[in-house]
């Protein structure tokens, strides 16, 4: 059964992103769509961090003495910012966050 | 000289750092299906059947507690929602490509691969071997996620929930949204996504994803449309 719906879930998955590389379908696309498209990336990724960082366990936490993973986001948006690298923006964000585990 | 194995090789490389966020977050998934009671075929061949790291955590989440399969399917798919609109963004570059090129590379689509393509778009010169730079940035992903997978659900018992490998994943994707943001309609557009997916917590099945997207989407879409106007006025 497990199986039945991995594969129908992984047809899925492959359609969405093989949707609009069809070209009927990618011909229909009228040309206003592209403002739009351009705040894609920006809103889905941004919409998968913030829950992530701000809840846990289905509570939403924003404590920065409790949630350490608030201070950990700010640290690495900030070196994100700076750098512009994502190796410095991932490391400092884990380092922070271990850092604050192991002292609080 | 560009030629098809640098564009290639180019790809392999931009993508390296991506595995510093992917890694943890493909050794979450494995131990996750192992604790939810996937058997370890099973697992590993998910990473292969769906490829994604958001929709698989979605997957054995729901399939572990009983959730019936036509709304564990709904859920994957409002997941991959976003893949859609990445696809219909990196459309017109692929168009001139054979159906096979199309059908691998869509395959190999990914957040990572997405935010790659799009920065290599947007601020480089259009090269005619661009879509080996895309192939060499999935695979090199896809080989990734594949031996990620394989040492979460051979290492289930001895990862901890303390080393918080799952906030890699957030941390990747700050990494790739904080260049994209250069105009304050980007900015509208993040804050108002960010918001919304608190504030739509409540809604079933992850419906808030989707929507706090589609939320920022349009806030952005109608910043740039007012600030265009006030320009011209």
């Amino acid at each position: 059964m497990i199986w039945v719906v991995m594969i129908i879930a992984g047809i899925i998955t492959y359609s969405t992103r093989f949707s609009m590389f069809n070209k009927t379908i990618a011909k229909k696309m009228p040309a206003w769509v592209e403002t739009p498209l351009h705040y894609v990336p920006i809103a889905l990724l941004t919409a998968i961090i913030v829950p992530e960082v701000l809840i846990s366990n289905d509570t939403l936490n924003l404590s920065i003495f409790e949630n350490l993973r608030i201070i950990a986001a700010c640290v690495a948006v900030f070196i994100a910012l700076i750098s512009r690298n994502v190796i410095a923006t991932i490391a400092s964000g884990l380092i922070c966050l271990w850092l604050l585990q192991w002292l609080i | 000289m560009i030629t098809k194995s640098s564009e290639f090789l180019m790809g392999a490389k931009d993508v390296m750092p991506h595995h510093l966020g992917v890694f943890p977050f493909g050794l979450v998934f494995g131990v996750i299906a192992m604790t939810s009671g996937l058997s370890i075929l099973e697992a590993i061949l998910m990473s292969s059947i769906i490829f994604g790291g958001a929709s698989q955590i979605v997957f054995v989440q729901l399939w572990s507690v009983g959730v019936p399969s036509f709304i564990v399917g709904s859920s994957v798919a409002i997941v991959n929602l976003r893949h859609l609109l990445y696809s219909a963004s990196l459309a017109k570059y692929v168009e001139g490509l054979p159906l096979r090129w199309r059908m691998l590379l869509a395959y190999l689509l990914t957040d990572q691969s997405y935010a790659l393509m799009v920065q290599k778009y947007r601020t480089e010169e259009f090269s005619k071997y661009n879509h080996y730079y895309f192939l060499g940035s999935g695979v090199t992903l896809w080989v990734g996620w594949q031996i990620a997978t394989i040492f979460g659900v051979l290492g289930a018992s001895f990862i901890s929930e303390e080393w918080s490998l799952t906030f890699a994943i957030s941390l990747t994707f700050i990494a790739i949204v904080i260049p994209l943001l250069k105009t304050r309609a980007d900015l509208i557009a993040c804050l108002t996504a960010g918001i919304l997916s608190i504030v739509l917590q409540p809604l079933p099945w992850k419906l808030w994803l989707i929507f706090a997207g589609l939320g920022g989407i349009t806030a952005g879409w109608i910043a740039t449309t007012i600030i265009h106007r006030n320009k011209e006025l």
